[in-house]
């Protein structure tokens, strides 16, 4: 190999246009291959933590209740009753099992319990339905990032406290310290409840309308309290390492404890999809970019075994055999890639950053959602090499081909 | 055992209708350390003698022994090992590696050979290249020197290896007299030297006269083998050898 490693290297020296021109070229190549990742994989990254971020990846749910049959059916007509009182409330009474089941397992970051219930907020003739989420105070801003947007006041959930939305807060027009009466909704038929006098603490603004409009949190006591839970929780809400990895975690935990449960991904198909069309997008793009890299390494190196012709029919007559020749263009495939691909890494790279920094809004979150962390460099590298290696396997082939004779004559 | 020993050789182009007859039962042999030319006119068919002869072309039919070797017998690869081994060759174009010095364009056949290209080979090609005069151009890119020089670095090339048949297309033909002269001083010098037979294709009857032997070609048909000293103006009308 050290013939043809010469052989190569002194052909692509030789040639320092044609060899600045191909290295250019699959540059460029790399520099959209790296480009795109990074803006496809920051797209992603940021769509999925802007859903991820604030919802929990997996949930254990009780079972919904099934309404009792109270008789046989007869000719297709059965009658089904609901009796009121504290069996109505779906909870998970055992949750405290469950919860040292759930973070034993490999993979989840933090198990939440939450005791959930739909009430009424109210403030002299203003009143606003809200939905309750009660929680353990230390773990507040576990699934949502709560305690990162408390934007007045702050996150003290103790007794009689609670913390609410911004836009919830300006409905009402209350402010840090404001006294409001809460009231659990109640089913039809049932007996109201009674109301409860509730201190403002906190107002956040988590940046997702449905919250901050709605959500208000509570001590998990008070609110299992509230909605007339004996000892258990509504659901238990899970964040685990790897968001990709929800699925089979959510079904480990099905497996596990027997309660209904769901992933992230479950209730966000459309973001599946959204983001499997962006990654066929870009890969795509990325197909593209490696075939322009192909196509230019081989119509170059074509150019260059016909140059070449009567010099490889020399050095085949000396002896110098047909898997030499392929050795000796292949390797200049190689190189070029290697040199290529090194120089579109860094553009790419520095490309990315370039973009990054001209695109950073006041708030510092960039508008054009590029990651220059995820450009897939090392994979870049690997590609567009074998794929100019793979290109300049028919020229070298062509080279190889080549008659001793009718090149030495011509 | 005779450098080359080529028995009734027949190159035939084309085919049915369109069939040309190159050559037409050609037997030569040429023995270690021999000096021969090889003349004739053009489309007589010295060159294809010499490129079945230097096994880069087969034969229609007839045998050719290398060194003893059936060259015939051999595939691909072994036929360019015994071109690397036994064969050295000299065209009329130089075809030197441009981009590579004149001491690496002798050593081109050492890398075919697959052996280390050690310091001995190194200085075999050094001392090759100041026998022919080039002592002070030894690091020079073949693309810097002027056509003599790059003959003579083609004819170090061609013997680097040792080979025991050295076959030469018109070696002076694009060279000017006193450049052919010295080029073919050298080849006579290093034949005498070590011992390499030399099969040598020209026009040119002064080139002739300094060969050991000539063989006449005429239509494809080796008319003629004489010893330098009875060489006719004419060449001779009977074949030496013919099937």
């Amino acid at each position: 190999m050290v013939f043809e490693t010469k052989l190569a290297l002194r052909y692509l020296i030789s040639s320092r246009l044609q060899t600045s021109l191909l290295v250019a070229g699959v540059a460029v190549g790399v520099l959209v291959f790296t480009f795109i990742a990074a803006l496809m994989n920051g797209l992603s990254v940021r769509l999925t933590d802007d859903i991820t971020g604030n919802v929990a990846h997996v949930i254990l749910e009780p079972e919904p209740r099934v309404p009792r049959a109270y008789m046989a059916p007869h000719r297709g007509r059965a009658l089904f009753a609901v009796q009121p009182g504290h069996e109505d409330a779906a909870e998970i009474r055992t949750y405290r099992s469950v919860l040292e089941l759930a973070v034993r397992m490999l993979g989840v970051r933090i198990a939440v319990p939450e005791v959930l219930g739909n009430a009424t907020l109210a403030r002299g003739a203003t009143s606003v339905a809200v939905a309750v989420t009660g929680v353990e105070p230390d773990q507040a801003g576990a699934i949502a990032p709560i305690d990162r947007s408390i934007v007045r006041g702050r996150l003290d959930l103790g007794v009689g406290n609670v913390v609410i939305g911004s836009t919830l807060a300006q409905d009402l027009a209350v402010d840090v310290g404001d006294r409001l009466v809460l009231r659990a909704a109640r089913r039809f038929g049932a007996a109201p409840s009674a109301d409860t006098i509730v201190t403002v603490r906190g107002i956040f603004t988590l940046g997702v309308q449905a919250v901050d409009e709605r959500v208000i949190y509570l001590e998990l006591t008070a609110t299992r309290k509230l909605f007339d839970l004996v000892s258990g929780v509504s659901q238990i809400e899970i964040k685990v390492d790897d968001i990709w990895r929800a699925n089979e975690l959510r079904d480990a935990l099905a497996r596990a404890t027997g309660l209904k449960t769901s992933s992230w991904l479950d209730r966000n198909a459309r973001l599946q999809e959204g983001l499997r069309a962006q990654a066929s997008t870009a890969t795509m793009i990325k197909v593209f970019s490696l075939l322009t890299i192909a196509i230019g390494v081989a119509s170059t190196l074509f150019l260059s075994v016909m140059r070449r012709r009567s010099e490889i029919g020399i050095l085949r007559s000396f002896g110098i055999g047909r898997a030499a020749v392929v050795r000796t263009f292949v390797l200049q495939g190689v190189l070029i890639g290697i040199l290529g691909s090194i120089v579109g890494v860094v553009l790419g790279f520095a490309f990315a950053h370039l973009l990054l920094a001209i695109s950073m809004t006041a708030t510092g979150a960039p508008s054009i959602p590029i990651d220059p962390a995820r450009g897939e460099y090392l994979r870049a590298v690997v590609l567009a090499t074998a794929a100019s290696a793979i290109a300049a396997v028919l020229p070298a082939w062509s080279a190889a081909k080549t008659d001793p004779l009718e090149a030495i004559q011509s | 055992m005779s450098a080359l020993e080529a028995t009734d050789i027949t190159k035939v182009f084309g085919d049915d209708e369109t069939a040309t007859i190159v050559l037409r039962g050609i037997s030569a042999t040429i023995e270690r350390g021999e000096f021969v030319a090889l003349v004739g006119p053009s489309g007589s068919g010295k060159s294809t003698f010499l490129s079945i002869a230097g096994t880069l072309l087969r034969p229609t039919s007839g045998t050719l022994r290398i060194v003893g070797e059936n060259a015939l017998d051999l595939h691909e690869r072994a036929l360019s090992e015994m071109r690397n081994r036994h064969l050295g060759f000299v065209f009329q174009f130089h075809h030197l590696l441009e981009d590579f010095t004149a001491l690496e364009n002798v050593l081109m056949p050492v890398y075919g050979a697959h052996v280390r290209v050690d310091v001995g080979w190194h200085t075999r090609a050094r001392t090759l290249l100041e026998r022919v005069g080039l002592a002070d151009r030894i690091s020079f890119r073949a693309s810097k020197l002027s056509g003599g020089q790059k003959q003579r670095v083609a004819v170090a090339r061609a013997l680097v290896m040792k080979p025991e048949l050295v076959l030469a297309d018109e070696p002076t033909g694009n060279l000017d007299r006193s450049s052919s002269d010295e080029v073919m001083r050298l080849l006579r010098e290093l034949s005498r030297e070590d011992g390499t037979a030399f099969l040598i294709s020209t026009h040119d009857e002064s080139i002739a006269q300094r060969c050991d032997r000539i063989l006449s070609m005429q239509d494809g048909i080796l008319v003629g083998s004489t010893p330098r000293a009875a060489v006719p103006a004419v060449p001779l009308q009977i074949a030496e050898a013919s099937g």
